[in-house]
């Protein structure tokens, strides 16, 4: 009888270790956001609207590089976390001849604690944007519509783009 | 790092079961002729985990003395002070914790010892407190590849006068190897109450405690080697 007690116990405590061995966290939080443009018709802007043959490069330390090239109506792009602005070149194919434009986005960088596995993200504060001509071939993107201040998150669009 | 701790694991269930066969010996034939006097007095030793530990992991350094007194045949009033530098590294961040802690709570000796032997399979309770400073060596901002900056970022930063507030379920054991000298075996269980956290991080480790998990838990093990300075023998 006492014999089976102290098993118990050892039992009771073989099993407590092997319960104690969790298993690795895993990032499963949000991380940095990237920003979320939306592309609208300009005619009529209620009405969502993809960009024909659109494709989006970026420069990294003096180097064009191709971020995307997608064809729906709305794109999400990685903003710099070590510089207080990304600059894109957006092109879209009108004719079969491509139409450059340049998107400036400026902000400010902040670090926030996620956790263990994750560690930290940015958020990006007060968040401007600029448009430039490349090649002197007028704008394709007739107007833009600024949606946050901040791009904390990626549950919404940040900026809507008229076209 | 993963199959170290399995290994780990492997080891202390090893240890463990060695120690139940030698104890099983002792069951099942007592005889109440005569009276055998149990050792009173005062028990003080050192803890053997984080000396080993920096021996394999110069990750960890800490030192820890454990003592208990025992106050009747079963009970005994247990403490634990100690000291523990450890440095976490996980994939985006790299943090050094620092600082002291001291447990005190109560031992039950849920063991029938045989003739006048003085081993004890235990279960106890501790109540622990650690004040520490955090110090994030390293972080990486967990964003896009696509700016090929998944690069470290030094920061230094340390986050002074935290503390934490704890409670632990342990369960151990103890032999006696040689007359007044034992060696042990523990496992704690433990649960955060309250912690003064840093601004913008978090205590992911905390002296005394360990690894703190999501649901504020966590666990610990120690072997201790530890002298008994015996004071009086009574028969109960």
């Amino acid at each position: 009888m006492k014999q089976n007690k102290i098993y118990l116990l050892i039992i009771i405590l073989i099993g407590t270790f092997l319960l104690s061995c969790e298993r690795d966290e895993i990032c499963i939080d949000e991380v940095t956001p990237h920003l979320t443009i939306r592309f609208y018709d300009n005619d009529d802007p209620e009405t969502k609207k993809s960009v024909n043959g659109l494709i989006v490069v970026s420069e990294i330390n003096g180097i064009l590089d191709t971020i995307k090239i997608s064809p729906k109506d709305s794109i999400s792009l990685p903003l710099n976390v070590y510089d207080t602005q990304t600059t894109y070149i957006l092109t879209k194919k009108i004719d079969e001849i491509s139409n450059e434009d340049k998107l400036i986005v400026t902000y400010e960088v902040e670090n926030v604690f996620v956790g263990r596995s994750c560690g930290y993200k940015s958020i990006f504060k007060n968040v401007d944007y600029t448009l430039e001509d490349v090649n002197n071939d007028d704008l394709w993107i007739k107007s833009k519509e600024q949606i946050t201040e901040h791009i904390e998150n990626e549950n919404n669009a940040h900026l809507k783009i008229f076209h | 790092m993963k199959t170290m701790h399995i290994l780990k694991y492997f080891i202390n269930t090893v240890f463990l079961l060695c120690f139940s066969i030698s104890f099983s010996q002792g069951i099942g034939s007592q005889k109440k002729d005569t009276i055998y006097k149990n050792k009173y007095g005062l028990r003080v030793g050192i803890d053997l985990y984080n000396p080993i530990y920096t021996l394999i992991d110069d990750d960890r350094k800490g030192l820890e003395l454990v003592g208990d007194y025992r106050i009747s045949k079963k009970f005994f009033v247990a403490a634990e002070l100690g000291y523990l530098e450890n440095t976490t590294d996980e994939d985006f961040i790299n943090f050094t914790t620092n600082g002291q802690y001291i447990k005190a709570g109560l031992d039950y000796n849920a063991y029938e010892n045989w003739l006048d032997m003085e081993n004890m399979i235990y279960v106890g309770f501790r109540y622990g407190y650690s004040n520490f400073s955090q110090t994030l060596n390293t972080f990486t901002v967990n964003n896009d590849y696509f700016f090929h900056s998944l690069e470290q970022i030094e920061n230094g930063q340390k986050f002074d006068n935290l503390n934490a507030h704890w409670a632990e379920f342990v369960l151990g054991i103890k032999a006696e190897i040689f007359n007044n000298l034992y060696l042990g075996f523990s496992f704690s269980g433990k649960k955060m109450i309250s912690s003064k956290q840093p601004e913008n991080f978090k205590n992911l480790f905390v002296p005394g405690f360990n690894r703190v998990f999501l649901n504020n838990s966590g666990f610990g093990i120690n072997y201790t080697l530890s002298y008994l300075i015996p004071l009086y023998k009574k028969a109960k």
